[in-house]
């Protein structure tokens, strides 16, 4: 009897890694069982179709649809980033800069902050992070700090929050977190964890759906179990 | 066996039983789709024979009535005229570059006739190399819905209907089923102690619904996409009842769009706008896919749950979750091979 599907179950993210192992062993129990139904006579597989077919693309032309998009090219510390991998800016993009507007000497960090009431950090716990984690008071505000010391633009953030979430920082890397802007083809630009994530409240907001959902097939499957069904003829 | 039996026989083979119940339910009781549908293609088939039979053998006085525009379903009009050819073209698949360019030339013209639009229709077709791939993260959708609003926006979906290529399904961690999947929730996102899960048509590299079409006018291009040539399509709904995963959709009513809203942007196979009686899908956005744009749904996505890209490329992103991610496919067991994935972080 076949497994119909299975559905990993996903616990709030700060149990996630232990159950996608109960994921992997559903995930096995599925393609060990699940050869039964075949459509005959050879159901060709995407796996072997990949095989046979991998190689040179003819990609669209895709150099107009990213033209607008202000990037800088990515540097991950430690690895050769290839020339066609850019990342979206965010020095352009805050409402501050330029910091030395007001900021051209140390911030003197014993007195209360006196500004910035807008910036309440939500980030790992106070013991852990302090607006200093993250921003030099005694260099100029043009940049960010690294935890042992050091300037990170912040075109660069991504730098910045790796040091920390290096798992996070390796699949945005790779592709599989944060996401590709503009085109599929061509220059890859990806958008920066700042771009998603806000620094001082990282966690995404509860918001309502931009659209409600089609009145129509609300189950994802027959209530009454297509399997049983079928088995029977 | 007459021919409809024989098509009634044919597509019966490949629907599952539970399918072939729920066709009969939609139908209020007896099991007269089949029936329907079967004389639905018996009787467009012998339209167009007949017709163009008609024609061949008059063949110098059917040229003369298109020449001349006194076409026989009525007034000199060049809308007429426009009509009267259209109904007579070909299946998309088998017309040449010339008469795909000419049958895409005389439906900007009806648009602009008909509605005063200016609509560019594509014929972009696939490209060598390139075979497209999709994947959802589950652990990262919130439920939003952008892809859901961007999807309507972009293929120009019947607003009258609330027509959606995508579901949202939110669904209680913990759950072993999808039976309990939820695609009619409202409210602010994400729950506590849920996930989502996006459905959409999955573009399958064996499509039961392509197999079961008894007048081929749905298929699979080079790049993977499963399309419907919309003016082809005969509207016996077999392809809904034979796709395991609810992908298809069918226009009951006359698609309504906000003039100011369509997307003139489009693709034959794609989004432009439908008429009612037949089939449509996601078709991963082929007018904008085919130009390396993303699609819609990825495009809008916030969260990044959406990733799009060549499968036949060894260094793209949907490479990069199939190499290093658990990823699994829904109703794997069917042998259909989507080409969507789902995975988690
Ligand atoms: C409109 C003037 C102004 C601008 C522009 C400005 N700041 Fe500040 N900032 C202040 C003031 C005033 C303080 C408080 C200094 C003090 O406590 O003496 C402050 C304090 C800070 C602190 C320390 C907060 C604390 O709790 O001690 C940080 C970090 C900081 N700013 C970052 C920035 C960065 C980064 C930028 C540029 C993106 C920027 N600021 C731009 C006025 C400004
Ligand atoms: C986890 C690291 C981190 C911590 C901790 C942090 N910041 Fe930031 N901050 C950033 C990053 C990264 C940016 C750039 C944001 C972007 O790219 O949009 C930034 C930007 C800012 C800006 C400019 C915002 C704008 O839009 O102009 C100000 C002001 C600021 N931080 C102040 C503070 C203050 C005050 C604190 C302490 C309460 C603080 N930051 C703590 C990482 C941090
Ligand atoms: C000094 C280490 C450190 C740095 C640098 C850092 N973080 Fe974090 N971050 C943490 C810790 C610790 C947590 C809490 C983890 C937990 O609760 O399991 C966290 C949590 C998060 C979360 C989850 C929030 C939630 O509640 O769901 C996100 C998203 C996040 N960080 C993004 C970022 C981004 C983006 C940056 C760069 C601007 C960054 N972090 C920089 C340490 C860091
Ligand atoms: C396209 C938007 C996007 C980008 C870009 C992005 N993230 Fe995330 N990230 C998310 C979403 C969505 C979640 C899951 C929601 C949540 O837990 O709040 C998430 C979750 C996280 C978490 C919580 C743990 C987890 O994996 O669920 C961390 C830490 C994190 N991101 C760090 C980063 C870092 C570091 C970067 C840059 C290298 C980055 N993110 C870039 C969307 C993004």
């Amino acid at each position: 009897m076949p497994h119909e599907f299975f559905v990993p179950s996903i616990p709030h993210h700060r149990r996630r890694r232990a159950t996608s192992l109960w994921a992997i062993s559903l995930l096995l129990l599925t393609v060990s069982t699940g050869c039964v139904d075949l459509d005959p006579p050879h159901p060709s597989r995407v796996k072997d179709t990949i095989a046979a077919n991998e190689g040179h693309a003819e990609e669209p032309e895709a150099a107009h649809l990213i033209a607008d998009v202000t990037r800088v090219p990515v540097s991950l510390p430690g690895s050769v980033s290839p020339e066609d991998y850019f990342v979206e800016t965010r020095a352009d993009q805050l409402m501050h800069a330029p910091c030395a507007q007001c900021h051209s000497d140390a911030i003197p960090l014993e007195n209360e902050p006196k500004a910035h009431w807008d910036i309440e950090l939500q980030h790992a716990g106070s013991d852990t992070m302090t607006c200093t984690t993250c921003h030099d008071p005694d260099k100029h505000m043009e940049s960010l700090a690294y935890l042992k010391g050091g300037e990170v633009p912040f075109d660069h953030s991504y730098r910045l929050c790796g040091q920390c979430h290096f798992e996070q920082l390796r699949d945005w890397d790779g592709g599989s977190h944060g996401k590709r802007v503009a085109a599929w083809a061509g220059d890859r630009i990806v958008r920066n964890c700042t771009g998603c994530h806000d620094p001082h409240r990282p966690a995404f907001p509860k918001r309502w759906p931009v659209h409600n959902p089609s009145p129509t097939e609300t189950r994802l499957m027959d209530g009454d179990g297509h399997d049983k069904e079928s088995s029977h003829e | 066996m007459s021919n409809r039996e024989k098509i009634a026989e044919k597509v019966r083979q490949w629907l599952k039983p539970a399918d072939r119940r729920r066709l009969r339910r939609d139908d209020g009781g007896a099991d007269t789709r089949f029936a329907e549908g079967a004389d639905a293609v018996m009787n467009k088939r012998l339209d167009r024979r007949q017709a163009l039979k008609a024609m061949v053998t008059g063949a110098a006085a059917g040229a003369a009535v298109v020449q001349t525009a006194c076409s026989p379903l009525g007034g000199g009009s060049e809308k007429a005229q426009l009509n009267w050819e259209e109904y007579f073209k070909k299946n998309y698949r088998l017309m040449t570059d010339e008469e795909r360019a000419a049958t895409v030339t005389r439906l900007e013209r009806l648009s602009k006739l008909e509605q005063n639009a200016d609509p560019h229709i594509q014929t972009t077709p696939p490209q060598k190399g390139v075979l497209f791939g999709y994947a959802f993260n589950i652990s990262k959708c919130q439920g939003y819905m952008d892809c859901v609003k961007a999807c309507i926006e972009e293929n120009n979906l019947d607003r009258g209907s609330n027509m959606q290529y995508i579901r949202i399904f939110e669904i209680e961690n913990g759950q072993d089923g999808l039976a309990s999947a939820n695609g009619d929730f409202y409210h602010e996102v994400p729950a506590e102690g849920h996930y989502y899960l996006g459905t959409q048509c999955f573009h399958c590299e064996n499509p039961p619904c392509v197999k079961v079409c008894p007048v081929g006018a749905t298929w699979k291009e080079d790049d993977g996409i499963v399309v419907v040539d919309y003016d082809w399509c005969i509207g016996c709904r077999y392809c809904e009842a034979a796709c395991p995963y609810f992908g298809r959709r069918f226009n009951w009513s006359t698609p309504q769009i906000p003039a100011d809203e369509v997307n003139q942007e489009q693709h034959y196979l794609g989004n432009r706008p439908r008429k009612k009686g037949v089939m449509e899908k996601c078709t991963f956005c082929v007018q904008r896919t085919r130009k390396g744009k993303l699609p819609a749904c990825v495009e809008a996505c916030p969260t990044g749950a959406r990733v799009f890209g060549n499968l036949l490329d060894p260094d793209s992103e949907i490479r990069y979750v199939l190499a290093n991610k658990k990823v699994f496919r829904l109703k794997e067991e069917l042998g259909t091979e989507p080409k969507f994935w789902y995975f988690t972080d």
